[in-house]
């Protein structure tokens, strides 16, 4: 009987119900989608410091946001300096692992105009790359003559053969996805990547110039000695060699995470102010409905309603169409984040990583909470109001 | 109802059919090598099929918003139109997954914005279309 009287004051005035439910809704969005965003850009940063590897990475002079783009944002690039450097750092004091990097773009992969990011690494040396395979597409070395590894944005093939400026490219592994641009990356040895470099001015793309393959690289990643803090091997480096970018990865991370930061005051204030707006409009809509169901509520009140029925009526309408608005606003997030993930991903250009299913469905929870007291809190003192009706105001208005 | 439904026909067809022509565009041709012809991409069959499936949602809608259909096609034109409505929302899915798909990599447009962003309108029309079908057969 309560369950009916409850849908019938629902149903009678839908206008009532759109507004409430419309104003759950936008603060569901905003939260979800909110607390979504910061979740897997601080995912995608912490993958990016775990997945770099190096505690420091080298480029040419003036390179820094090249190179940072390359791995952030996945922005293809490619810058060259003398390769003997990498001999001469692992020479330094508190340099554990040095691994020089060479850096190709392509214009085409396959089909239509995505440029793709070639690393070629060293295999003897690497440390960053081969140990985040996550499937083996083929039997024996990963890097081998034509035999590639990609990142795990790069649509494998059936034949799991790729061609990139005319020529073809077993694929051989798969790397875990990362957040990063890296996921946009294929990753060659320096045998391969002399191949594609010659490929690519053979196909009229002189976009490197003229650079000597065997004796340039793009990057030097470098992984320190416990007990050598950064700064102190950074340092060394620079007293070594003039002329060089010397990026320390904590850095490039920290200023990410101060980005993120800003983001997260940011949703912070936006949240609290919606909940505050959605307080006062909610409020308001119901204080307004009071004045137009008084008759109704003394009705109730002189059919032998107690105060605390009435009470727990207008608290259960507000709380079904506040759970209308939360679960549509939830529903309505979940159809942007899920299918257009790689669009955002492009768009906001910083390391994203989407969470698991477990935190998403936390978040899920949470939001749906928030969204669905929120209706509830807002009706509490109308809802008092009405419980408290007394019959002569039942009278008056009858 | 027929009416809200007419109108939300009009707005999805509307969007289907000039959507990948503009703000849900497919990719443009790729760079062409020395010697060669530029490759033409798969998704780009996408638009001349979304239009005509998108100008046919919006006509559907236009009639059923402004009551034609029964005027024209008697009592069971809602119905028909409805179980069309089902099949064309289909048909918009497959557009860019199995009739014509989308260029490989995950970071193009046409697969990162255009394939969902179909999938979802002509989702949404084929729900439409089966919920207007099941409450015209129990109103009956």
């Amino acid at each position: 009987m309560n369950r009916k009287i409850i849908f019938a004051g629902i149903k009678r005035n839908p206008g009532r119900t759109f507004e409430i439910s419309f104003v759950v809704f936008v603060l569901s969005l905003v939260l979800f989608f909110g607390s979504y965003m910061i979740v897997s850009i601080s995912n995608g940063i912490q993958s990016l410091s775990d997945r770099l590897g190096a505690d420091i990475m080298v480029v040419p002079l003036g390179y820094e946001s090249s190179a940072t783009d390359i791995l952030i944002k996945g922005e293809p690039s490619y810058f060259y300096f003398d390769s003997d450097i990498s001999e001469e750092i692992r020479g330094i004091a508190g340099v554990e692992q040095a691994s020089p990097q060479f850096y190709l773009t392509s214009s085409n992969q396959g089909c239509c105009d995505i440029p793709v990011q070639f690393i070629g690494i060293d295999e003897d040396t690497d440390f960053s790359v081969l140990p985040w395979i996550k499937d083996v597409y083929s039997k024996g070395e990963s890097l081998g003559d034509r035999r590639i590894v990609v990142g795990s944005d790069i649509d494998v093939p059936e034949d799991r053969t790729i061609r990139f400026f005319d020529e073809y490219f077993e694929v051989t592994a798969q790397l875990d996805e990362t957040g990063t641009g890296l996921d946009q990356a294929v990753f060659a040895n320096r045998e391969t990547t002399r191949l594609l470099y010659e490929a690519a001015g053979k196909k009229g793309f002189n976009f490197t110039g003229s650079v000597d393959v065997d004796n340039s690289v793009s990057s030097i990643m470098i992984k320190t000695v416990k007990g050598y803090t950064t700064e102190e091997v950074t340092h060394n480096l620079r007293v070594a060699f003039d002329g060089l970018q010397i990026i320390e990865t904590k850095d490039m991370t920290n200023s990410l995470e101060t980005s993120l930061k800003g983001f997260v005051s940011l949703l912070y204030v936006l949240v609290v102010i919606l909940l505050l707006l959605s307080y006062v409009i909610l409020s308001l809509v119901f204080r307004l409905t009071f004045n137009e169901r008084k008759r109704e509520y003394a009705l109730m009140k002189m059919a032998g309603a107690t105060q605390k029925s009435i009470c727990g009526l207008v608290i259960k309408e507000a709380f079904i169409e506040s759970l209308g608005g939360a679960a549509s606003g939830i529903i309505f997030t979940l159809l942007i984040i899920l299918p257009f993930k790689i669009a955002i991903n492009s768009a906001i250009k910083l390391p994203y990583l989407e969470p698991g299913a477990l935190t998403l469905f936390a978040i899920i929870i949470v939001v749906f909470l928030v969204g669905s007291i929120t209706g509830p809190v807002a009706a509490l003192g109308t809802a008092i109001k009405a419980g408290k009706i007394e019959l002569y105001e039942a009278k008056k208005v009858s | 109802m027929k009416k809200v439904i007419g109108i939300v026909e009009i707005i999805l067809g509307a969007i289907i059919a000039v959507g990948p022509y503009t703000f849900l565009h497919v990719c443009g041709a790729g760079m062409a090598m020395e010697g060669e012809m530029a490759m033409r991409p798969v998704c780009q069959g996408i638009p001349p099929i979304t239009l005509i499936l998108g100008a046919i949602i919006l006509i559907i809608g236009i009639s059923e918003a402004f009551g034609f259909t029964d005027k024209l096609l008697g009592s069971n034109g809602s119905k028909l139109f409805a179980g069309i409505d089902v099949v064309l929302g289909i048909v918009v899915i497959g557009v860019p997954t199995f009739i014509v798909g989308v260029c490989s990599s995950a970071h193009m447009h046409c697969h990162a914005v255009t394939r969902p962003a179909l999938i979802i309108l002509g989702a949404v029309v084929a729900i439409i279309g089966a919920v207007e079908f099941v409450f015209l057969r129990k109103s009956k």
